[in-house]
């Protein structure tokens, strides 16, 4: 997570191993990790009638991702299951950001975790974890995909540009609109 | 699997089997108060999807009977169908009423449109949709109107609102907020909701509104709401609604229980929350 540039170089060396537990394994971790955070911050404890659940809901912000590399995977990147693993291997700062939220919100009176995690703070810590995690994916593309510095940044553009406007439509389309009409007052 | 995944593994599997045993249904014993079937309600929770949430209906439907609530009202932003999903999912398994609603989701304004049956259009004016949600049978609730919403409820959408959320959770979070929802409150006899807001984070019902209704349909509570039959409690014990549910519920030492905070955590859900979050730690970190 701290030096993901040497990291991602040392594991493109690896050697290509495709397979579907593989291509399984960190994007399961994720949504697993996702939903445990899910039933921590509504019932306050890790629950299988949350938990199995919030894991197929999780299960489509994966696919989103998995759908976002697949639009600007190379011709010189590795295998597509072994490119899956190692880019959910740069998804570290987005796992502990889930992790300091289902402590605030375990531990802390809902009242408190609010005031943590109102929404002023919420966009700053989300901006840091944004930014610390599109310098990993930069660096994925660099050295697993074998991308210049120039069309790294734009493959980490137009993944994050698909994988967030699916999300961004999936998770919260009803007052999308509106919301654009009330920021551009149009 | 190296020693460190099966630490990590051991304390999850140990967490979600403390967290699964302790989950349990704490239903309110009914309360009847003069006349009143008293009922503990919370209609502001969103869905997921499209709503900014993380739980589906039917996970609700689940959660609030956790909280004991007696009702809540699935509200989607701007769409009504996950909605009736809900509402059809509780009846299947005889859960809490599930009022079907919608939080209208305007440029200028967001309001609650509560006991609709289909999608009330977000580009026309608070006192439009207020008119359309009454089409409906429905009651029309403003949601945490903060100043900035002010301007959309003029006199004629004023003299048409049902309700106004007068305690949600920003209250306890930015005093300013708590002081302009009890302005608006003030503007006119509004029938009194707390309401939590609920996006996934935090318990469905952390702020809620006890509804004096005449029986637990969602018919009898919209009816309730439409009369102002309403009592809200703020966690300093300041109330709002009518005055005089207010003073019946006073006197009643089984309506103090039912907003009695929740009992401190137990010995398993302690289990839960440490050994989970000491298994996802490890296994984030190290293994």
């Amino acid at each position: 997570m701290l030096h993901p540039g040497a990291t991602y170089q040392e594991l493109a060396r690896l050697p290509d191993a495709p397979g579907k537990w593989l291509a399984a394994r960190r994007p399961f971790l994720f949504a697993f990790i996702l939903a445990c955070t899910v039933s921590f911050a509504a019932s306050g404890r890790l629950t299988l009638r949350l938990v199995i659940p919030a894991t197929i809901y999780a299960g489509i912000e994966v696919l989103i991702e998995v759908v976002a590399l697949a639009a600007v995977r190379s011709k010189t990147a590795p295998s597509f299951s072994h490119s899956l693993d190692l880019f959910f291997a740069g998804f570290g700062p987005w796992l502990l950001w889930l992790l300091a939220i289902a402590a605030v919100w375990t531990f802390a009176s809902p009242v408190s975790a609010f005031r943590w995690t109102g929404p002023r703070w919420d966009l700053y810590i989300i901006g840091v974890f944004a930014l610390w995690s599109g310098y990993i994916d930069f660096c994925f593309f660099r050295h697993v995909f074998h991308a210049t510095p120039r069309r790294a940044v734009r493959n980490l553009f137009v993944q994050r540009a698909i994988s967030w406007t699916l999300a961004l439509i999936i998770f919260g389309a009803g007052p999308l609109w509106p919301e654009i009409v009330r920021i551009l007052g149009i | 699997m190296n020693s460190t995944r099966w630490l990590a593994a051991v304390l999850i599997a140990v967490s979600l089997l403390a967290g699964t045993v302790s989950d349990t249904v704490r239903k309110n014993p009914p309360l009847m108060l003069g006349s009143y079937h008293v009922l503990a309600a919370d209609f502001h929770v969103h869905p997921f999807p499209l709503s900014w949430s993380t739980l589906a209906p039917w996970d609700l439907v689940l959660e609030a009977q956790r909280q004991h609530l007696d009702a809540i009202a699935i509200t989607g932003h701007n769409h009504v169908w996950v909605g009736k999903v809900g509402s059809w999912f509780s009846r299947q398994i005889g859960g809490p009423t599930i009022l079907v609603g919608e939080e209208i989701v305007a440029p200028t304004y967001h309001l609650l449109a509560i006991g609709i049956d289909h999608t009330i259009d977000w580009q026309q004016p608070a006192a439009a949709a207020i008119d359309e949600v009454h089409r409906q049978g429905g009651v029309a609730i403003a949601a945490h109107p903060l100043f900035k919403y002010w301007a959309a409820f003029d006199s004629n959408a004023m003299s048409k609102l049902d309700g106004s959320e007068v305690l949600h959770p920003l209250a306890y979070v930015r005093p300013p907020a708590y002081l302009q929802f009890q302005q608006f409150y003030a503007r006119k006899r509004l029938t009194a909701i707390g309401d939590s807001d609920f996006h996934g984070l935090g318990p469905v019902g952390m702020c809620r509104t006890f509804v004096f209704a005449r029986d637990n349909s969602p018919s009898a509570i919209v009816d309730a709401l439409r009369a102002g039959h309403t009592v809200v409690y703020d966690h300093d014990g300041h109330s709002y609604g009518d005055p005089d549910l207010i003073g019946l519920a006073s006197q009643d030492s089984r309506f103090a229980e039912l907003i009695s905070p929740d009992p401190p955590p137990s010995f398993l859900v302690i289990l839960s929350r440490f050994s989970g979050l000491a298994g996802l730690f490890i296994l984030i970190l190290f293994a």
